[in-house]
């Protein structure tokens, strides 16, 4: 096992290296001066070569890269062209709010998808599964912006039962939550639903019943357990994406989550902060790859890392 | 067992990054204050009668803490009150004493004599003298300071001198008219505490309590908040509040929502649609502002056919801008009568070109413009309230007198900017709002040759030379003659297609008097107060 964790590491490198390169690359190719969105209109030519030449912009992109890989083995990613702050510490502080937004979101679309999909999938032609599946199709369909504005009138303006937007206690959580939770939900019933319903007709579930268990015993027991592989693929997924996708929903709470803080820095052309937030964000998804391999060992004991 | 085990450590190790203590950076911490849940319950208080706190909804996250090199209205106006200046630029577009209790100037304009108070004091006790404020115009404009909005604004001084503690000179090359208004401006001449910034490494960015204004910083969470709390040492009368929050909400919904629920106390940037359903809500008021932001299209001067003064001219008669505003700003705007705002000193409304397709389609014939002639109108989105729409519709009413109008949208505004120095465009739309508050501020960026935003290229000796001896004649019935034949000459030689004068909106509870917002949207909160 810790050789196998060991190699999932040491092969996370050579991936993070071609993402940042990759991002350095396109950052430096599209069109747009740092050093004239960070300085304003009112500045005149003189003043933004002058910010451009302290930013080193106005080096060769080679000398460019060699002094940001330089920098990165450091564990310097340099400082904001806007803030002047250092980035990593920026951007982490920033991830720590998606994080928490993210995992209440993907605990709710979970348990809430997957205890919607098994019953779906027991009975995938019953009324009840086409009713899962119609709200699993609505989820999926409603765009997060809309849902977010929705909640807030009702919730916040009309009920007053929770604050419109922001950050410092548990109810600020609630809304962005429900919002940023429901894509991931409908996706995750969805597959609930066809993996039961595919392993519904294994032959073992035949034992079961053969056997005189209860329905019960032989949906969440034997079949769930079996249809579990596909449905922790995409929960891993869905995580990978709550994360990097959360941009409309942190928008709409006024989340200060990386997703926001990225396209901030897009448009500002802060290079080294979109680049922290993109690495960021390039580790935890590969951690979480790591964590759902990790977790079919424990779904399916015919798996094994040793 | 063992595969539990690693599955969850690497969990947890991934959720604790989620819950992990504070990191020092993004936030910025004067005091320990109150914890942030006591704070969340205090915003949320809403409208009771010990309200203390005053809750303002900016669209804009503040960029850095640094005070000569902060942008954005919103963000100057919030860093502003950690910071005194000597003179004040108040709502009402007039300049009043602050630190400075009185001013001369010499009989050739090119020295300005400032007087200061002797009774205020840096939090550290240090008191502020004119000795602080040289030094916060060497750190914007010495030899080796980093490009900044200070710099912009303060670089025409030429020297300082402080013959005493409480009395600063400052010298120009040529005389200034707008000096009082840089100098009186929100952050630009924030006197800062040489002690503080020297044991910060010259970094304002940490030096959080280099200034001596009437609030000092509590807390500043980038992105979530900014935490100020009245400075009692202070010199000026008490303002009522005793802490400011002010909380950047990008999403205009979101700003709306947070008003009407109590959230918030004052929203800025409201959308227009919003204004008449929000006018029936009784706990909220709605302060309207005649902006002096001047939207135009400014022709690119050489490039064929807008080279010629007749089709300039057609096409300003092609453009029916009240139509516009009726549709794409919902009636909230008035059509412009010079490229300067009639709410600036100096305004002629010389602007002689009324909606006439007619008469633009005989212009075109007389200039020899065949039917078809490709135009490219070049814009951006969501930069300005309806710019993208305000671009279709130009081009609607060029392509109705005979062009063929071709509309580039950028949604990025960096690639905006980039594009702006390119020769591809016939207009290039701008929207101009001078952070002085001064005429100067437009005509030398826009229509002097070379100025900083004349992306037209318009070049004029004449008109350089109107530019130059208006903002080198003090205040005075000669300024007013040399800016109204500048814009006489302007409105002849046309180098734009003239727009309008935009009206902004903000939102109030209506148990919150005194916050006045002046025309370049600065919101002043220091006369608020919850009303009687």
């Amino acid at each position: 096992m810790s050789v196998y964790l060991a190699n999932r590491v040491l092969r996370m490198i050579p991936v993070l290296f071609a993402v940042v390169t990759l991002v350095f690359l396109m950052l430096h190719m599209i069109p747009g001066d740092p050093a004239r969105v960070v300085l304003g209109d009112e500045a005149t030519e003189e003043d933004v070569a002058a910010f451009r030449a302290q930013l080193g912009l106005d080096q060769p992109l080679g000398a460019q890269y060699a002094r940001f890989l330089s920098g990165l083995a450091r564990g310097d990613m340099g400082r904001s062209y806007v803030t002047g702050r250092p980035v990593l510490l920026d951007a982490f502080e920033r991830f720590r709010f998606t994080m928490l937004l993210a995992s209440a979101s993907l605990v709710v679309a979970a348990v809430v998808g997957v205890l919607l999909g098994i019953p779906a999938g027991a009975r995938p032609y019953s009324a009840m599964s086409a009713l899962i599946m119609v709200l699993a199709l609505l989820g999926v369909s409603i765009p997060a912006f809309w849902l977010g504005l929705l909640l807030m009138l009702v919730f916040s303006l009309s009920l007053g039962w929770l604050p419109v937007a922001g950050t410092g206690t548990w109810q600020h959580l609630v809304l962005p939550t429900l919002t940023l939770s429901t894509w991931s939900l409908g996706v995750i019933a969805r597959m609930t639903r066809a993996s039961v319903a595919d392993t519904m007709r294994s032959d073992f579930v035949r034992t079961a019943r053969a056997k005189g268990l209860h329905e019960r015993v032989v949906v969440y027991k034997h079949a769930f357990r079996n249809a579990l592989i596909p449905v922790i693929t995409v929960i891993g997924l869905r995580f990978g994406y709550m994360l990097g996708g959360a941009v409309a929903t942190e928008t709409v709470f006024n989340w200060p989550g990386l997703g926001r803080f990225i396209v901030g820095a897009i448009l500002a052309r802060d290079y080294p902060s979109v680049q922290a937030g993109i690495l960021i964000f390039s580790v935890s998804f590969l951690a979480i790859n790591l964590v759902v391999d990790l977790t079919y060992a424990l779904a399916d004991p015919r798996i094994t890392y040793d | 067992m063992r595969q539990l085990s690693v599955v969850l450590a690497v969990t947890v190790a991934l959720l604790l990054a989620a819950c992990g203590g504070q990191s020092d950076t993004g936030t910025t911490q004067q005091e320990p204050g109150q914890a942030p849940q006591q704070e969340q319950e205090q915003e949320q208080q809403g409208d009771t009668a010990e309200k203390d706190t005053l809750v303002i909804a900016n669209a804009v996250e503040i960029p850095t803490f640094d005070v000569q090199q902060v942008l954005g209205i919103d963000a100057i106006v919030a860093i502003a009150n950690l910071y005194d200046r000597l003179l004040y630029l108040d709502a009402d577009d007039q300049v009043y004493p602050w630190l400075a209790t009185d001013w001369e100037v010499s009989e050739d304009g090119r020295t300005w004599t400032f007087h200061m108070r002797d009774d205020a004091v840096f939090p550290d006790g240090t008191p502020v003298t004119s000795q602080a404020v040289a030094y916060s115009i060497e750190r914007a404009i010495g030899p080796d300071s980093p490009s900044s909005l200070s710099k912009t604004y303060l670089q025409m001084i030429s020297k300082v001198e402080t013959p005493d503690d409480y009395t600063v000179v400052l010298h120009t090359e040529e005389p200034f008219a707008p000096m009082l208004r840089h100098v009186g401006h929100q952050i630009a001449l924030a006197i800062l505490n040489p002690n503080v910034v020297e044991a910060h490494n010259n970094d304002l960015t940490t030096a959080v309590d280099a200034g001596s204004g009437m609030y000092k910083l509590v807390e500043w969470k980038r992105g979530e908040h900014l935490i100020l709390e009245r400075n009692e040492d202070w010199w000026g009368p008490k303002p009522y509040f005793k802490r400011i929050i002010y909380r950047p909400v990008s999403d205009p919904a979101t700003r709306v929502l947070m008003l009407e629920t109590g959230e918030v106390d004052v929203a800025t940037v409201l959308p227009n649609f919003e204004v008449e359903r929000l006018r029936q809500d009784p706990n909220i008021k709605i302060i309207e502002t005649d902006s002096i932001r001047s939207m135009m299209f400014l022709f690119n001067w050489d490039k064929p056919p807008v080279d010629n003064v007749l089709v300039r001219q057609a096409i300003n008669h092609a453009v029916d801008v009240q139509a516009i505003i009726d549709t794409v700003l919902n009636g909230y705007g008035k059509p412009a009568t010079s490229p300067i705002a009639p709410n600036m000193r100096y305004h002629v409304p010389v602007h002689n070109y009324p909606y006439d397709p007619d008469r633009a389609r005989e212009l075109l014939r007389q200039a020899g413009v065949e039917p078809g002639t490709k135009i490219v109108i070049q814009s951006p989105q969501g930069r300005w309230p309806g710019d993208a729409e305000i671009s279709q519709a130009v081009a609607g009413f060029l392509n109705e007198v005979g062009f063929d109008a071709e509309v580039r949208i950028f949604g990025d505004w960096a690639q905006f900017l980039e594009t702006r120095t390119k020769d591809e465009f016939h207009l290039i739309m701008t929207a101009w709002a001078p952070g002085s508050l001064d005429a100067d501020g437009t005509f030398n960026a826009l229509f002097r040759t070379g100025g900083n935003n004349n992306y037209g290229g318009y070049s004029s000796p004449e008109a350089d030379d109107l530019i130059v001896r208006g903002v080198q004649t003090l205040d005075g019935p000669e300024r007013e003659a040399i800016y109204r034949d500048l814009q006489e000459l302007l409105n002849e030689d046309l180098p734009y297609l003239l727009l309008h004068n935009s009206v902004s909106f903000s939102g109030v509870r209506a148990n919150i008097c005194g916050v006045n917002v002046r025309g370049d949207d600065a919101h002043i909160i220091k006369d608020a107060r919850v009303c009687d």
